[in-house]
């Protein structure tokens, strides 16, 4: 048996297309939760001061991330790390750079209680706001114990699974239609013959794991130790997340500490460090342009009313 | 009203019964369904672990690691819902299942760690090793090309699942690294790199295969399993339990049902017989509610009164009323029924045609369960016809009464008014008035005539009662020309009534066929109270007869008069009689007769005794006896004896009295006969004829002698010389020898008369050969005198006194 799985995966480096997947058009989700979730996300009520709201952050229209090397929070607070985007966040394997969010659940009370980020701090008075702004006949319409900060991160977390970009042109692609350009697919089949998709595989191209940044070659760009401050074993040190690559070109800065702008640099460090080779500018520009191609849809649920 | 209860409490019972049914159902079924659910999200736990064990143990190779994303989803989303699982949280509050629990979670978080081991060294992996093909198949030929190639068989050996080739690689490597530090070729270089990170996440991934293996996480679910399935298994027990207590409960019920339906019909059939019973009862039902309006009035009703049902409905029986009773007596049942009791009594009602009926009536009020009255129910019961009926019998009742206290002739009181009278009036003297000789009125005027003489005679002792009696008498005729007169009050003293009474009918003109007549009369007067042995009808019967027989008109009856007397010692006697022959107290005794020439007892006289305080002797009983039929039980107990003292003494001889009337007893001769017939010596007995009485029929008596001495018995006469015996008889009969008569005996010391009676019956004996026995023997001298007279046998107190047989013989 070991012989056939061996076989299979050796072939399957050269036969890898299956190794990326398309979005799906729909997601199964609660839409009258996720309704309420979407109120709830783009409410700034949530924040301490009434100014931040979960949308601050996550801009939906652009990639639902910030576009800021850090976030701002509060008081004009400065987090610390980049904001990854909400968008196709369901099918990470975990929340946050260092996964220490098993879903979007747990991801979503995070930034409510963070000092930097949305800083609430007494939860009964969160509720106690959010009655006053007539959430709890809201509430009481979608789930029968009404108003909790259980029910809150749950409507915003089903309303998050909703937030899928498909369609995009490569997805297309993978489906069959021919409307890749010719330099677009010889940046797909680089992205695959150096090694990228090793890491950046499966319906998100990435997320689906944790791989520590500097296989080959060292990255030490700031103090932040990965998935190290979650399992507090060594070897997890400069472990992060695999991000998706989806919406790729909306969602920069880049990296964890979203110190590089620009996306072709990117691909060059991410080939040093993680692949130990260093990319002509060609194989750089022809991956670059496979990526482009991974820009998806609006999601469907910022059009319902 | 109990009715009631019971219905509503069995409609509860039902709908108690079919929530309780269904909701256990309803609760079963979910926690089966609940149950087989969580234990097949323990199951999944098992096929979540054999996933993962497939995964990380898998060689290496590209992957999509979407499956080993969705793994952990799975993962955490299982432990999840165990977390929010009511079930499986009540199953963890054991503290040794929540321990396993806790147990098989953190192996999961270790073996999610594994994952990320697995994806994260299988991803650089897969990449190393795809770099190397790569570079190998480009390596321009040199010397260390052929430690490369080596090495790189042993890579995809490795690759292949060979964990051994490891520590090889690992020298091969460490050899080709230091060889190459003076090498410069980028190619093995990159090549030897790339080995360092293949080795690095090599040995990360078989580190994990021999950590997974020691994890021994199966047994951890399995025991898991284990548990739950225990677990499920109790709850399943203690539901079967609670099913079980559930259909007891059902059967229970349904026995109940069944009784309180049982109960039901037979209810029903109670009613409708009590239906039935109302309808075609004989009396009359009449049933109205609390005013009064009547409901419901049965057949018979209906039909004795006339009335149709629709006429009567909704009405009061007011209709019914004859007007008859006072507004007092209705006011009084109103207020007895509406009390809550019950009016028992008689109506006097009218039909629908005016007819009065009489009715035996009973109202009884009926209640609701608040005790408040709704209905009435009166029962009556039609008795005009035995109103008429008594009224008949009662009058005819009294018609016989009168009939049978009065005399038919006159219409005074009779004997049976008279008796009842004497029973109720403990005092007062009672006067019998008799005609004197009215056999010879009435021979001389003729039946028809005397009657109207007795008819006169009443109508003129009911004057003088009427007129000269002022208070308390009655006037009895008894029957032909007998009356009584009984006065209470003696007013007048009974001598003087009777003289006055007597004046009054001699003086009294009776006319008789337009001829004047007049009656004389005798009277008798009672004594003021009844006597102990007689009453005063009798006394004043007597002294009436005893003014008769004095020849006087009137008599007050005197205790000491003969005629009472005897007739109390005559029945005294009989009873002594009667008494003695049921007690055996009638004995016979024995007398000898002496041979005086050889001086020995030639037999014995049986003679018969009644032994009472004393012993009682025949002249004291017989004659008195011979009045009543026990004479002849006398007669034949003296004979029974006597056979029996006979069976007893064979050698000595008997001789029995025997009188005219025992030869005319036919039960007596054949006694005397059948004992004759069976006794073995009759020729040792001798019956003493008695000559005295009067005989009738020789001719009788000289066939049953004959038939007498045939069986070889002795005839004597008794009594020779007294009354009726002659010489004449005694040559008719054929006697063996003669007795003379005691009294001609007891006086031959005195009387020399006798001596010359004496001595011609001997002479007479002589002569034709008769023996002669001389009685009463009494005393030396005349024993002298009949030896000299030549009389050879003797009996008498001188010899002995009569005796019991037991004493003599």
């Amino acid at each position: 048996m070991r012989i056939v799985f061996l076989l299979c995966s050796f072939l399957s480096l050269f036969f890898a297309s299956e190794l990326i997947t398309p979005l799906p058009l729909h997601i199964n989700y609660d839409k009258s939760k996720a309704i309420l979730g979407k109120k709830l996300f783009f409410d700034p009520v949530l924040s301490k001061d009434n100014t931040i709201s979960c949308a601050h952050c996550h801009n939906l229209q652009e990639g639902g991330d910030d576009g800021l090397e850090v976030s701002v929070g509060i008081d004009g607070k400065l987090g610390s790390i980049n904001a990854p985007t909400v968008l196709n966040s369901v099918y990470n394997i975990a929340q946050f750079w260092d996964g220490r969010a098993k879903n979007l659940q747990a991801q979503a009370i995070e930034p409510i209680h963070n000092p930097v980020e949305m800083g609430i701090e007494d939860t009964k008075a969160l509720l106690k706001k959010l009655k006053n702004n007539g959430y709890e006949k809201l509430f009481f319409e979608v789930y029968t114990d009404g108003l909790s900060l259980k029910n809150l991160v749950d409507a915003i977390a089903e309303f998050e699974k909703a937030l899928i970009t498909p369609n995009s042109r490569f997805d297309r692609y993978l489906k069959g239609e021919s409307i890749l350009s010719q330099e677009e697919l010889s940046g797909y089949e680089l992205f695959k013959s150096i090694g990228c998709i090793s890491c950046h595989n499966g319906i998100l191209l990435g997320g689906n794991f944790y791989q520590k940044v500097g296989i080959y070659e060292p990255y030490y760009a700031d103090e932040n130790l990965g998935r190290f401050s979650v399992t507090k074993l060594e070897e997890d040190k400069y472990y992060f997340k695999v991000p998706t690559l989806r919406n790729i070109s909306k969602t920069a800065p880049y990296l964890h500490h979203g110190k590089v702008t620009s996306l072709k640099d990117t691909i060059q460090i991410m080939a040093y460090h993680q692949l130990g080779r260093e990319l002509e500018t060609l194989e750089r520009d022809l991956i670059y342009k496979f990526l482009l191609t991974l820009d998806g849809d609006i999601p469907e649920i910022l059009n319902e009313k | 009203m109990k009715n009631r209860y019971l219905r509503n409490f069995f409609l509860l019972m039902i709908i108690l019964l079919v929530v309780t049914f269904g909701f256990s159902i309803y609760k079963v079924n979910k926690d089966i369904v609940d149950k087989s659910k969580w234990i097949d999200k323990i199951y999944n736990l098992k096929l979540i672990n054999n996933d993962i064990n497939t995964l990380i143990t898998r060689p290496t190779g590209f992957y999509n690691y979407d499956a080993s994303r969705e793994l952990i989803h799975n993962l955490h989303q299982l432990f999840e819902d165990f977390e929010q699982d009511e079930v499986i949280r009540e199953f963890l509050y054991d503290s040794e299942h929540y321990l396993v629990y806790k147990r098989t979670k953190e192996m999961f978080e270790i073996k999610e760690r594994y994952i990320h081991i697995f994806t994260s060294s299988n991803s650089v992996l897969n990449y190393a090793m795809r770099v190397l093909t790569t570079i190998i198949t480009q390596m321009p030929q040199n010397h260390y090309k052929q430690d490369l190639i080596k090495l790189h068989s042993h890579l995809v050996l490795m690759g292949m699942g060979s964990d051994s080739s490891l520590d090889e690689i690992k020298s091969l490597h460490v050899k080709l690294q230091n060889d190459l530090k003076k090498e410069s070729s980028s190619h093995i270089k990159l090549y030897i790199s790339h080995v360092g990170i293949l080795i690095e996440n090599f040995s990360k991934l078989i580190n994990l295969y021999e950590e997974n293996k020691k994890l021994q996480i199966e047994k951890n679910i399995n025991q898991l399993i284990l548990y739950v399935k225990e677990y499920a298994n109790v709850q399943i027990k203690r539901l079967n339990s609670l099913m079980g207590v559930l259909v007891f409960s059902i059967f229970l019920l349904i026995l109940f049902l069944i009784w309180l339906l049982n109960k039901k019909i037979r209810q029903e059939i109670d009613l409708e017989m009590f239906k039935k019973a109302i309808k075609d009862s004989d009396n009359h039902i009449v049933i109205t509610d609390a005013k009064h309006h009547i409901e419901f009035a049965n057949d018979k009703l209906l039909e004795s009164s006339n009335f149709k049902l629709e006429e009567i409905l909704g009405k009061t029986p007011a209709i019914m009323q004859s007007g008859l009773h006072t507004q007092e007596f209705y006011e009084e049942l109103h207020q007895t029924i509406s009390s809550g009791k019950r009016w028992v009594g008689e109506f006097i009602n009218k039909d629908a045609h005016g007819n009065l009926r009489y009715e035996k009536a009973s109202i009884s009020p009926v209640f609701d369960e608040h005790k408040k009255i709704t209905h009435y129910i009166a029962i009556k019961l039609d008795v005009t016809a035995d109103k008429l009926h008594q009224k008949e019998i009662e009058e005819k009742n009294a018609e016989i009464q009168k009939r049978y206290y009065t005399d038919y002739l006159t219409g005074l009181r009779n004997r049976n008014c008279l008796m009842g009278k004497l029973d109720k009036e403990i005092e007062g003297r009672l006067y019998y008035i008799n005609i004197n000789d009215f056999t010879q009125v009435k021979t001389f005027y003729g039946m028809k005539n005397s009657d109207e003489i007795i008819k006169k005679l009443a109508k003129v002792l009911e004057e003088f009662s009427n007129n000269q009696l002022t208070c308390g008498s009655y006037l009895f005729r008894i029957k032909f020309d007998e009356f009584c007169l009984w006065c209470k009050e003696e007013n007048m003293l009974p001598k003087r009534l009777m003289k006055k009474l007597h004046t009054y009918i001699k003086h009294n003109e009776f006319i008789i066929d337009n001829t004047p007549m007049n009656l004389d009369i005798t009277i008798g007067c009672s004594k003021n109270i009844d006597a102990k042995n007689t009453n005063r009808y009798i006394e004043a019967e007597i002294a009436h007869h005893n003014a008769r027989l004095e020849n006087v008109n009137y008599m007050i009856y005197q205790e000491q008069n003969r005629v009472e007397e005897l007739y109390g010692k005559n029945l005294q006697t009989i009873k002594l009689i009667q008494e003695a022959l049921a007690e055996d107290r009638v004995v016979i005794y024995l007398q000898p007769i002496y041979h005086l020439p050889s001086n020995t007892v030639y037999m014995y006289e049986v003679l018969v005794r009644i032994q009472d305080e004393q012993i009682m002797s025949p002249d004291m009983f017989l004659e008195t006896s011979k009045m009543s039929k026990y004479y002849h039980k006398i007669m034949r107990t003296v004979i029974k004896k006597t056979f029996a003292l006979m069976r007893k003494n064979r050698d000595k001889r008997f001789s029995v009295n025997f009188s005219y009337i025992d030869f005319t007893n036919e039960a007596t001769m054949s006694c005397l006969f059948e004992e004759l017939l069976k006794c073995k010596a009759p020729q040792n007995l001798t019956l003493e004829i008695l000559e005295s009485e009067n005989i009738q029929d020789y001719g009788m008596i000289k066939e049953k002698i004959l038939q007498i001495k045939k069986f070889g018995c002795q005839i004597s006469i008794d009594d020779f010389g007294a009354g009726h015996s002659n010489y004449y008889r005694l040559s008719q009969l054929d006697v063996d020898y003669i007795k003379i008569d005691g009294n001609i005996i007891k006086n031959l010391d005195k009387d020399t008369f006798s001596m010359q009676v004496i001595q011609s019956i001997v002479d007479f004996a002589k002569k034709s050969e008769y023996p002669v026995v001389a009685e009463y023997v009494h005393s030396e001298k005349i024993l002298d005198i009949i030896r000299e007279c030549g009389i050879e046998y003797a009996q008498g107190y001188y010899f002995a006194q009569p005796k019991l047989p037991s004493e003599i013989l």
